[in-house]
């Protein structure tokens, strides 16, 4: 399996929009995008071969931590379906030649599904987004003692990474 | 105890790390004596799931999760006979003992017909051979597997949702965390 090449979706106006309005940090390690602020980093990613768009949010307290799907079942079925179905977007210049028709339906599906969910984080995840109540918020998983576990490790390697690379000491 | 001391406890650690169901089974009898050695292990990680990575050594183990995070530290540690097994694309037919780890070169990958055409098959395989399946990736909430719109997030949900339609279990769930999974789909 192998990671897709996202990088031109995080390289998009509106990703960039979003990173600015809310100070997040990029950080790229292979193909595996990792946005950064004080509070809390978002890792996005996808497989070539899937259509899907993984979305997790990783809090520096260790005990809150969900993927974007799970996050969003907590609002409204029909708030959520307002975006959904009013989102309009056209395709965005891709510089590489997909592998086959099968490849560029996966892409153009994950493409609309990255460009939905920025629209949904950025409509219900204020308060997570701005850092406020956030150790308030209901993470259904925030007490899965496995996830924690991984994600303690992972927020250490992240942390080391990120002294020996390009961020600044406050950005977790 | 840390994992690596546990696992090189072999055959004491795998029976260890069976469910009461599968002790209750039968699977694992419990009478027979093995070298040490013999017991199959991937020592170097443990997955989300939490569940260690031990090969019953009367049977070959399946092993399925999400890529990231899993799978890809877990194919480091499998040997050419634990991939494909039983395709045309593996070296064995059978690896009683060994692992069975799905692994397809990307030459082959299409999107539109991965699942049918290589996944499916090989975990029908699995299957009907009676394999062990251990899931390296545990669901803990549909929201895992299906995605905001509806769709099923990627080949190992689809992996699951194949194991809920042949109602088998993996080894390391249990019976209540696998109603759980099937009341899902």
């Amino acid at each position: 399996m192998k990671y897709a090449d996202i990088s031109y979706l995080l390289k998009s106006k509106e990703a960039v929009q979003f990173m600015k309005k809310y100070n997040f940090v990029h950080y790229q390690q292979e193909q595996i995008h990792y946005l950064f602020k004080k509070c809390l980093f978002i890792e996005i990613f996808a497989m070539e071969v899937e259509n899907v768009i993984y979305i997790d949010f990783y809090s520096n307290e260790a005990t809150a931590s969900s993927n974007i799907d799970v996050l969003l079942s907590n609002f409204s079925k029909a708030e959520k379906n307002k975006v959904i179905l009013n989102y309009k977007h056209s395709p965005i210049e891709y510089s590489q030649e997909d592998k086959s028709q099968g490849f560029k339906n996966a892409r153009l599906t994950r493409e609309r599904k990255f460009f939905i969910y920025l629209q949904l984080i950025t409509k219900f995840f204020e308060p997570i987004l701005q850092c406020k109540d956030f150790r308030n918020f209901d993470f259904e998983e925030s007490f899965d003692v496995h996830k924690n576990r991984v994600l303690s490790a992972k927020q250490e390697y992240l942390k080391t990474k990120k002294s020996r690379f390009l961020l600044g000491d406050d950005i977790l | 105890m840390g994992a690596g001391a546990a696992i090189a406890k072999g055959f004491k650690m795998y029976r260890a790390a069976r469910s009461a169901d599968e002790l209750a089974e039968g699977a694992v009898r419990g009478g027979d004596e093995l070298a040490e050695d013999a017991v199959r292990s991937v020592d170097n990680f443990v997955p989300t799931s939490g569940s260690q990575l031990v090969a019953n050594p009367y049977k070959i183990t399946t092993i399925l999760g999400r890529w990231a995070g899993d799978m890809e530290h877990i194919k480091p540690s499998m040997l050419p006979e634990d991939i494909n097994v039983g395709t045309a694309l593996g070296e064995v037919a059978e690896n009683k003992g060994g692992f069975n780890f799905l692994n397809v070169p990307d030459h082959l990958y299409d999107p539109d017909t991965f699942f049918e055409l290589y996944n499916k098959p090989w975990l029908e395989g699995a299957i009907n051979r009676g394999d062990d399946i251990i899931l390296a990736t545990k669901p803990t909430n549909p929201l895992q597997l299906m995605d905001e719109f509806g769709s099923l997030k990627g080949m190992f949900a689809e992996e699951v949702q194949y194991l809920v339609q042949q109602n088998y279990k993996p080894v390391n769930l249990s019976a209540s965390e696998w109603n759980t999974i099937k009341s899902w789909f």
